[in-house]
């Protein structure tokens, strides 16, 4: 592991240290009060908010370690932790730039790439949920809305949503009780997950207080998002980047379970390292990449919630062998670090720019990390040991009861390619890029249907009707 | 060899005792305040800046440079006459509406400072009306937008825009940067000029600050 128990240990004590003397700026009135009502101590002026330390154990004593996102289609459900130890990729937010299959540059993102996405990722075995990029051809003020009407109708799994203003947070909500089945029935089954994130360092601003609350009203779960920069907006060193992502969402586990004793939060740090030469921000450096594994360490061991991070992903500027490279190391780090969700998926340039190629890509590389990750008993079937005993020295095990029963255990690649030189060229399979234009073409010609009813549909288009009529 | 060369070391390693102690030596040995500030501090950021660009310094020691260079300064302010001080330009700059972050936007204003521009920072989530309406009131000459977020990009077309609509667009040159943005972005909003980061953003400035006078 990234951090020794001891490591664990030490920085869970500073960080109850700093919720009680240091505490959290909340510009929200009225999360101050009820913050303050539940036994926080809040002050109206400076808006500081600070929780002792029993405050701080209670919180973490109910706010649950286990729960289950649920997805329109329930074969899709996601229970957390993942049963066989695993995790759940989800694909990019956020980008806005668009990379067509065979494009040469990223265009503008459009409403219909939302539906694109959420087919693809309905055919994605390893990416659990779908979240939206950011729409470029609607007005900007519904383009949220806009987005998640068109991801529910291309998709029966798990949505993830964040909203872009508190304007917009009522008609996206309205939406999850829409295609949820109502109030009860979306709490019970929440098909729909909402971001909130703290300004890093240590503020938590008016629309992420709302959607925070509305969450928690509605029994929503809630990514609790911290994304420092290394250098910028945390402690230059790894492990202080670490500390403060960890104390962030700590802040957000409290507040959720004094508003709401048991509401399902998962810890969602977002590590990047700001660039010394330029100022830009990455997730790939190996400083970022310590860092996302440490922090999943520390809430997961510490906080004891499910966990989240990029586990996708790369700063390359262009689509190419760096994307993919950086890619698999995320991957690799932050799924042996034991986070619950990987992030990021077919996302290349810090976020910004999305590939659907690179999306096939990493479905099938979290598949790998998958089977490396599986486990499972070490007794006398696992090791063989009566086959062992029975074979005769320097003889074989291919002929064995043993392998022929453990034979289709294995992880079967779907893209790779591990063919002798002549049987692959005799196979005409292409290189791998072509082989992800294949699957991608193969997708988009056999599009799953339509998963919500034809009244939901239309329920669902009347609340993008009065999002329209009202924001813009 | 320059009489200034230890104090241009001193203030690109970010000396800044040492160099208040060798501008107070230098007035002292009769050299004119303007030499000292020209030949010393302005010499040594120059030599900063192209070492920036090279990748051979790094930012917060940019920055420390730049701190020592004020430190300095400060002592010869009283000393020069108006217009020794030669200003680049004045710039504004803000995050744009909808976006709270602020890091690169500071980055860029402490560099423009640096540099010799005079710094107008309007701070973050800031309106098009506002950005208008201290373009008209300060008359700068420059006026750079930062967004980090992919999704407050659109208030840069929305300042553009509304810079349009008050008569303002041709007398203030646009810079727009952030994460997020491109050159392509740049274009299609009709900013002036795009920077990829902060270093580049000085660049930029003065390159059009040239083409502009």
């Amino acid at each position: 592991m990234f951090l020794s128990a001891a490591q664990v240990e030490g920085l869970y004590e500073k960080a109850l240290l700093f919720a009680e003397r240091k505490g959290f700026k909340v510009e929200h009135d009225g999360l101050l009060t009820a913050l303050k009502s539940a036994g926080a101590s809040a002050d109206a002026k400076s808006q500081i908010v600070t929780f002792g330390r029993s405050l701080v154990e209670d919180a973490l004593r109910v706010a649950p370690s286990s729960f289950k996102l649920a997805a329109i289609d329930p074969l899709n459900d996601l229970p957390l932790p993942h049963p066989s130890g695993g995790f759940y990729g989800r694909t990019n937010t956020g980008a806005t730039r668009y990379l067509e299959p065979g494009g040469a540059e990223p265009r503008p993102v459009t409403l219909d790439d939302v539906g694109t996405w959420a087919t693809l990722t309905g055919q994605m075995e390893n990416i659990g949920f779908c979240g939206f990029p950011s729409v470029s051809n609607v007005p900007q003020e519904i383009a949220d809305v806009e987005a998640m009407r068109r991801l529910l109708g291309a998709s029966s799994k798990h949505v993830w949503v964040q909203p872009y203003t508190d304007e917009s947070l009522k008609y996206l909500i309205e939406m999850a009780l829409v295609a949820g089945g109502g109030q009860d029935e979306l709490r019970k089954r929440p098909i729909m997950s909402l971001i909130t994130c703290s300004l890093t360092p240590f503020l938590f601003k008016p629309m992420d207080a709302e959607v925070l609350l509305a969450a928690c009203r509605q029994g929503i779960p809630i990514h609790a998002c911290s994304l420092p920069s290394a250098g910028g907006t945390s402690p230059i060193t790894p492990i202080g980047s670490v500390f403060v992502a960890a104390v962030e969402v700590l802040a957000m586990i409290v507040m959720a379970q004094l508003l709401a004793p048991g509401h399902p939060v998962i810890g969602t740090t977002l590590m990047f390292a700001m660039d010394m030469h330029s100022g830009r921000v990455n997730h790939s450096s190996p400083e970022a990449l310590r860092a996302a594994a440490q922090a999943v360490q520390l809430v997961k061991q510490a906080f004891g919630v499910p966990t989240h991070t990029y586990g996708a992903g790369s700063d390359s500027p262009v689509f190419d062998t760096q994307t993919t490279t950086e890619a698999a190391v995320q991957t690799s780090i932050v799924a042996l670090a034991g986070a619950d969700i990987l992030g990021a998926a077919g996302q290349f340039e810090t976020a910004t720019s999305i590939s659907p190629l690179q999306l096939i890509l990493d479905n099938e590389v979290m598949g790998l990390l998958k089977a490396v990750k599986r486990g499972g008993p070490i007794d006398d079937d696992a090791l063989g040991w009566q086959t062992m005993l029975d074979v005769a020295h320097g003889g074989t095990f291919l002929t064995t009861d043993h392998t022929y029963e453990h034979c289709r255990d294995v992880w079967m690649t779907k893209l790779f390619t591990r063919d002798a030189p002549d049987v692959w060229r005799g196979r005409n399979h292409g290189d791998l890029l072509q082989r992800l234009e294949a699957r991608y073409r193969d997708i988009i010609e056999h599009p799953a249907g339509a998963f919500l009813s034809d009244d939901v549909g239309a329920a669902l288009d009347e609340v993008v009707g009065h999002a329209r009529q009202a924001l813009t | 060899m320059s009489p200034y060369d230890d104090l241009k070391l001193n203030v690109e390693t970010g000396k800044r005792d040492a160099v208040q102690a060798q501008v107070k030596q230098a007035l002292d040995e009769g050299r004119p305040a303007q030499e000292i500030l020209q030949e010393g501090l302005v010499a040594a950021m120059d030599v900063v800046g192209a070492k920036m660009e090279a990748e051979e310094m790094f930012i917060p020691e940019v920055l420390r440079a730049a701190k020592t260079m004020e430190a300095g300064l400060e002592i010869l302010k009283p000393l020069l006459a108006v217009g020794d001080m030669r200003i680049s330009g004045t710039v504004l700059v803000g995050t744009v509406k909808g976006d709270l972050h602020d890091i690169g936007k500071n980055l860029v204003a402490m560099l423009l400072s640096s540099a010799g521009f005079e710094v107008k920072d309007l701070g973050i989530n800031v309106e098009p009306a506002t950005f208008v309406e201290k373009v008209k009131e300060t008359g700068a000459d420059f006026l750079g937008m930062s967004a980090l977020l992919t999704t407050t990009m659109p208030m840069m077309q929305a300042t553009v825009d509304a810079l349009e609509a008050a008569g303002l667009r041709q007398q203030v040159t646009v810079l727009i940067g952030g994460a997020p943005v491109t050159q392509a972005f740049a274009d299609q909003i009709g900013a002036d000029g795009y920077a990829s980061d902060a270093g580049a953003a000085i660049k930029v400035a003065k390159e059009l600050g040239a083409v502009a006078k």
